[in-house]
């Protein structure tokens, strides 16, 4: 997969001068050129070309319900990530969106472990079970 | 095997060709599945009944409603087709399900078309749920104003 979508190899020979063109695809060779290449420039929006990065939202949010101390900037940095990629910065898209999955994992993490242990508790019967139900 | 119309269509760029459409269908088949599985055993195990889930660990340990709180009822009433009742245990689970929907179908779409995404939501939206979803939180625990409560 990873050869594919690099520079076809040139033809053997001496042919490097640029007088013989590459050679044009032939019918089976879709993915040799054009579909491993990077995507072209989307609109002119100022944003960088390519798909952006995940954000992990979906991660921060679950995260905020699970510690929120931890989500809370999990979420923000998940929304930087959309402001950024949207402004043409991209290395700095993609650093906040690696600090929103950090946050959001550790989050989740805790929460896990938290609610583990409290079904642990509840299954012991340390828990009132006659509480009304909070889910 | 592969439709034409995906060949011949140069913008949303495509994603690796030599993954097959099963394959990347596989993760939004995955998603229906778990979906489906917690409404149905949300929809048998009644969480209107007391002792049929543990108390949310939140709830229990502080008293308080969090954001999260009503959703397992909220989604009971909502495969008994009582969109009302849903409403009224959580209002942000019900908007939450909507949009999930809603980019599902997109993502599915995506998927099935083999493209990538191009886009990215604008940030201000994202700030915007932030603060929705913090003041949910807090409008439910003010005293005396029950709208957004689950109880």
């Amino acid at each position: 997969m990873s050869d594919y979508g690099s520079t076809p190899p040139p033809p053997s020979g001496g042919g490097y001068g640029g007088a013989t063109p590459p050679p044009p695809p032939s019918g089976g060779g879709f993915d040799g050129g054009a579909y491993g290449a990077p995507p072209p420039p989307a609109g002119g929006y100022g944003m960088p070309a390519g798909p952006p990065p995940n954000n992990n939202l979906v991660m921060a949010i679950l995260g905020l319900l699970c510690c929120w101390p931890l989500g809370i900037p999990a979420v923000v940095f998940a929304a930087q990530v959309n402001g950024k990629w949207n402004g043409g910065d991209q290395a700095g898209a993609i650093e906040s969106a690696a600090k929103a999955k950090k946050f959001a994992t550790i989050a989740l993490v805790l929460g896990i472990i938290g609610t583990l242990i409290y079904i642990a508790l509840f299954a012991m019967g340390a828990m009132n079970a006659d509480t009304s139900t909070g889910m | 095997m592969i439709p034409t119309s995906l060949l011949h269509s140069p913008t949303p760029p495509l994603t690796d060709p030599s993954v097959g459409r099963g394959r990347r269908l596989l993760w939004p088949a995955v998603a229906i599945g778990g979906a489906t599985a917690y409404a149905v055993i949300a929809h048998l195990v009644n969480p209107y009944e007391a002792g049929n889930y543990p108390t949310c660990p939140w709830l229990a340990v502080t008293g308080t409603y969090c954001p999260g709180c009503g959703t397992l009822r909220a989604t009971h009433s909502l495969t008994e087709g009582n969109l009302v009742e849903a409403l009224q245990r959580n209002p942000l689970t019900v908007f939450a399900f909507v949009v999930m929907a809603l980019g599902f179908l997109r993502w599915t779409r995506r998927q099935w078309r083999g493209e990538q995404r191009m886009t990215a939501a604008p940030a201000w939206l994202l700030y915007a749920l932030f603060w929705a979803i913090i003041a949910f939180w807090v409008g439910r625990n003010i005293p005396g104003w029950t709208w957004l409560s689950p109880a």
